[in-house]
């Protein structure tokens, strides 16, 4: 085996820890969820990112919807990479507009579905989405829009997990970091995790894991 | 698994190893480990050329089994450290983590890579998707890229510092859209991982014009060895190859070294 630094393609396996580490978490996020007793495959990401996760938990028999939340740039970028990415005929929608987004709901809602955040509320009554998770965006955001989101979970969310900082240290001139332990939980949801970053590469030390559950969920586990 | 906790009774969680309990600051670091350092030292001294100077370079180069034990003993300091103690005793830990390893033969150095290098780009596999092209072109109809026409909450409005940073940023993407052209919109999309597109999405470090900040490659490769000391499934996953990808990778039986 011979480790490589460069591009390329074909024959050489190029690597993406940081997605790869986020699949396990949340697929053993999903686990202790359904400690709570019943079967949870339902995940929404905050922050699509390019789809780094969601292509690597389409690739898992046990996550059957993934909802993808982000701004239009980010969908798009995460829309074609997904597209390109799984397999010819794989269920992958692309939501411009309310219409769209019932339809799916009415429909069960299985696939991938990239959502345009400004329809967020319109998740609400999403059945099964039984895991919310953001990876290093909320801590990014203003406080305001961190509150918006966390206030909004849907429904049926059982876990949320998340990476994100926990120190104010970006401050890009007119945006400083909001400490993931000042974001304001909704209060039926409990802290049962709390760990470092993984991987904990360069600018991530700050970081750190955390999930949050329904009470009744957190209950059957010794933390 | 996660980290830092212990979880009981906890069947359906795959993976669990020994890890460090949250009040346990002195916890000798060795005894976690199932490593012979005796049998480490020898394994390292007959795989190195510079026994003791193992960075993360020629900790690869060492044989896979002694690398992920090594990288496994350097991943849970770390985690010990950025956890569980406060930072201003991390130079301390360090020290104690180095002396340690110090007494068995070894010794820890930092490695400082700098400049950039330059990437050559590959062209993905398989035809740009025109069809998911034409698709978000009529997306478009309905959602501006900024919001600017669109009714949305005062919390998730695209304005100010973050407007004019996201049109600086992504103005390539923006014009494309604004052109309407498939074909340069699709090229655009097959190239992301090598333009502007994949900027504030990719953790590793970005590429400006054809050139990428060395450090990106030792982001990526503390990043595999720890994921790896963790899963280690994950040696057996890659990411797509439909599209171009750079990084830090590797193939079986050999190939031509790019940097």
């Amino acid at each position: 085996m011979v480790f490589r630094w460069g591009g390329g393609r074909g024959s050489y396996k190029f690597t993406d820890p940081w997605h790869f580490a986020q699949s396990k978490l949340v697929l053993n996020a999903l686990n202790l969820a359904e400690l709570g007793s019943r079967s949870c495959r339902g995940v929404l990401e905050i922050g699509s990112g390019y789809g780094g996760l969601a292509y690597l938990l389409a690739n898992t028999p046990k996550v059957e919807t993934i909802v993808l939340v982000d701004i239009p740039l980010n969908l798009l970028t995460c829309f074609y990479f997904l597209k390109r990415s799984l397999p010819e005929g794989s269920n992958v929608v692309l939501h411009a507009n309310q219409e769209s987004l019932e339809q799916s709901k009415a429909q069960g809602g299985t696939g991938i579905h990239l959502v345009p955040s400004i329809f967020y509320a319109s998740l609400h009554d999403w059945p099964g989405l039984d895991l919310v998770c953001n990876f290093a965006s909320f801590s990014e955001m203003d406080s305001e829009t961190v509150d918006f989101y966390l206030r909004g979970l849907p429904e049926s969310a059982s876990v949320l997990l998340q990476i994100n900082s926990n120190k104010p240290v970006l401050n890009t001139g007119n945006h400083t970091e909001v400490p993931l332990d000042n974001f304001t939980y909704p209060s039926k949801f409990v802290k049962i995790y709390e760990g470092p970053c993984v991987p904990s590469d360069s600018g991530k030390s700050r970081y750190k894991t955390t999930i949050h559950s329904l009470e009744k969920t957190s209950s059957g586990l010794t933390v | 698994m996660f980290p830092g906790v212990k979880v009981a009774s906890c069947a359906p969680v795959d993976h669990l190893v020994p890890v460090l309990r949250s009040d346990s600051r002195d916890c000798p670091l060795y005894s976690l480990f199932d490593v012979d350092f005796e049998q480490l030292r020898l394994n390292t001294l007959s795989k190195v050329s510079q026994p003791k100077f193992l960075s993360p370079s020629c900790v690869a180069t060492s044989s896979h089994c002694t690398k992920h034990k090594f990288q496994a003993i350097l991943t849970l300091c770390s985690v010990y450290c950025e956890a569980k103690v406060e930072h201003t005793t991390i130079p301390v830990m360090f020290m104690y983590v180095k002396r340690m390893l110090f007494t068995r033969g070894l010794e820890i150095q930092r490695v400082r890579w700098a400049g950039e290098r330059t990437l050559t780009v590959f062209p993905g596999t398989g035809e740009p998707d025109l069809e998911a092209v034409a698709e978000m072109v009529a997306f478009l109809s309905d959602i501006d890229p900024f919001y600017r026409w669109n009714a949305a909450p005062q919390p998730l409005r695209i304005g100010g510092a973050w407007l004019t940073d996201l049109q600086s940023r992504r103005n390539q993407q923006f014009v494309a859209y604004e052109e309407g052209n498939l074909s340069k919109i699709a090229q655009l999309h097959e190239n992301m991982f090598f333009n502007e597109l994949i900027a504030g999405l990719w953790n590793y470090g970005y590429i400006n014009d054809g050139k990428v900040d060395a450090q990106a490659s030792l982001n990526f490769q503390r990043g595999y060895e720890e994921v790896l000391s963790i899963w280690p499934d994950f040696a057996d996953y890659s990411p797509p190859s439909s599209l171009s990808w750079w990084g830090f990778g590797f193939s079986v039986g050999g190939g031509e070294r790019f940097l």
